[in-house]
């Protein structure tokens, strides 16, 4: 069931759609829009793929996204980068509170059994187990693009906490309810999802719905927060600017 | 066989800042030689007989619950299989999080002035394009003898090498697998002490 904005004018949403838990989605979001993201219960989890809409070749990098910011972490301002030192994603609101995960990658059939036992379509039809690498092959697939298209993912609503250093664990906080991430298109990005349980989610197969609310944003400006959140950012969003020249 | 450099089957110097490749048979062993010392390694895998099949750094990294790769670390492939173990390490610590330099990052994490500087991306682009390969088989990759830990609230800096002169790394072929290295040219960071220096690679027979 689609939630109402209380803080979004109807008027300039273009698309408001519920992801229901285990499906797969894509959009091209065009470049000036903005995606607002939301978690209904607190529980979802999603993870996401994105990409140059007008050439594919150019990808998310994770690793270059965390170095460039010297962070492993995201919040409000942090953006996004492709492969190609440009913006792809800037994060223009989190009422998560960072609840986001660079590290962990994606399910694939064999971890899905292993935790959370066996659930196939011949005993539970459409409520089956279905893993992010399933979700992503199909709907790379109808854009052409296939396992080499399969990049290291970002995965929304849960965090990944590094302790010592070094070692990795799932956090067992969640957000709270409602809470969403706003995402702003810096060129036309296609951006493909998997709502999926997290790949270190163990216990019960429950994934839960996210709503997408796709709608017309204010123009960047020179002022923006996300273009001069730090040194880095305003020199990419110049490469940005040079790429639409 | 004890691995000595007579019993090798391979044996190669290979240039600070160039790229190399090499297919690793199923059951050889690949060393790694840093030798002068805090030289990044920047080295991808791929399943020598489908590229499609590569190296991932997600899984690798969850499977063993850290970021870094040391001795026992399984080098886990996008189809989940092990494509390599590391046997032995005189280091530690070799990043999974950091990626390759390339052209483009370079501007946003310099200056706009430094685009024309060699990189690794350029190394694998150039090599991958000789190989007939896709360029986008290309993924985050082991960064080997570069040092860059996670602090708790998500910092992440390339920090100085601990790498000494000598140190050595080894790994396990469990599938026929082509290595692909960008002996690292970057000179803005101390990824490789501001020096890029050679390294030597030697593969023994199992």
């Amino acid at each position: 069931m689609i939630t109402k904005h209380k803080n979004l004018s109807s008027e300039l949403i273009l698309l408001d759609e519920v992801i229901p838990g285990g499906a797969k989605w894509s959009k091209i979001i065009k470049r000036g829009d903005k995606l607002r993201i939301t978690t209904k219960d607190g529980l979802g989890s999603l993870s996401a793929m994105f990409y140059n809409a007008d050439n594919t070749a150019e990808r998310f990098n994770s690793a270059d996204t965390v170095k460039l910011q010297h962070n492993a972490y995201f919040c409000k301002g942090r953006v996004f980068y492709s492969e190609l030192g440009r913006v792809l994603l800037s994060i223009t609101e989190d009422t998560t509170d960072g609840f986001f995960d660079a590290i962990a990658g994606i399910s694939n059939p064999r971890l899905v059994k292993k935790s959370f036992g066996e659930g196939n379509f011949e005993s539970i039809r459409n409520r089956y187990y279905k893993s992010d690498r399933e979700n992503f092959l199909i709907e790379l697939g109808k854009y052409g693009m296939g396992k080499r298209d399969m990049i290291p993912a970002m995965n929304f609503f849960r965090r990944v906490d590094v302790k010592e250093g070094s070692k990795i664990e799932l956090s067992s906080s969640h957000p709270k309810e409602q809470s969403y991430i706003e995402l702003r298109a810096e060129m036309n990005v296609l951006l493909v999802l998997s709502n999926t349980p997290h790949v270190m989610e163990e216990g019960e197969y429950n994934p839960s719905d996210v709503q997408v609310t796709l709608y017309k944003a204010e123009s960047v400006t020179q002022d923006d927060y996300c273009m001069n959140f730090s040194e880095q950012s305003q020199r990419a969003f110049i490469n940005n600017a040079r790429y639409f020249a | 066989m004890s691995k000595t450099i007579e019993s090798a089957i391979h044996n190669e110097k290979v240039a600070a800042g160039v790229p190399w490749s090499y297919v690793v048979k199923k059951g050889q062993t690949l060393r790694i030689v840093d030798l002068e010392g805090c030289q990044a390694v920047d080295t991808l895998f791929y399943n020598a007989n489908d590229h499609e099949e590569r190296y991932s750094a997600n899984d690798t990294v969850r499977e063993q619950g850290s970021i870094f790769v040391t001795t026992g670390t399984k080098l886990i492939s996008t189809d989940d299989n092990v494509m390599m173990e590391i046997t032995a390490d005189t280091c530690g610590n070799h990043d999974t999080i950091g990626g390759h330099c390339s052209a483009e990052s370079n501007t946003v994490r310099y200056a706009h002035d430094r685009k024309y500087m060699h990189s690794c991306r350029d190394n694998y682009l150039y090599e991958i394009g000789e190989l007939e390969m896709d360029p986008r088989d290309l993924t985050n990759n082991i960064n080997f003898f570069m040092n860059v830990p996670i602090e708790e609230d998500g910092y992440l800096i390339i920090v100085d090498g601990i790498s000494k002169k000598g140190s050595y790394v080894e790994m396990k072929a469990e599938m026929d697998t082509l290595v692909l290295v960008s002996n690292c040219p970057q000179l803005n960071n101390p990824c490789n002490a501001f020096n890029p220096t050679p390294v030597q690679m030697i593969i023994w027979d199992n």
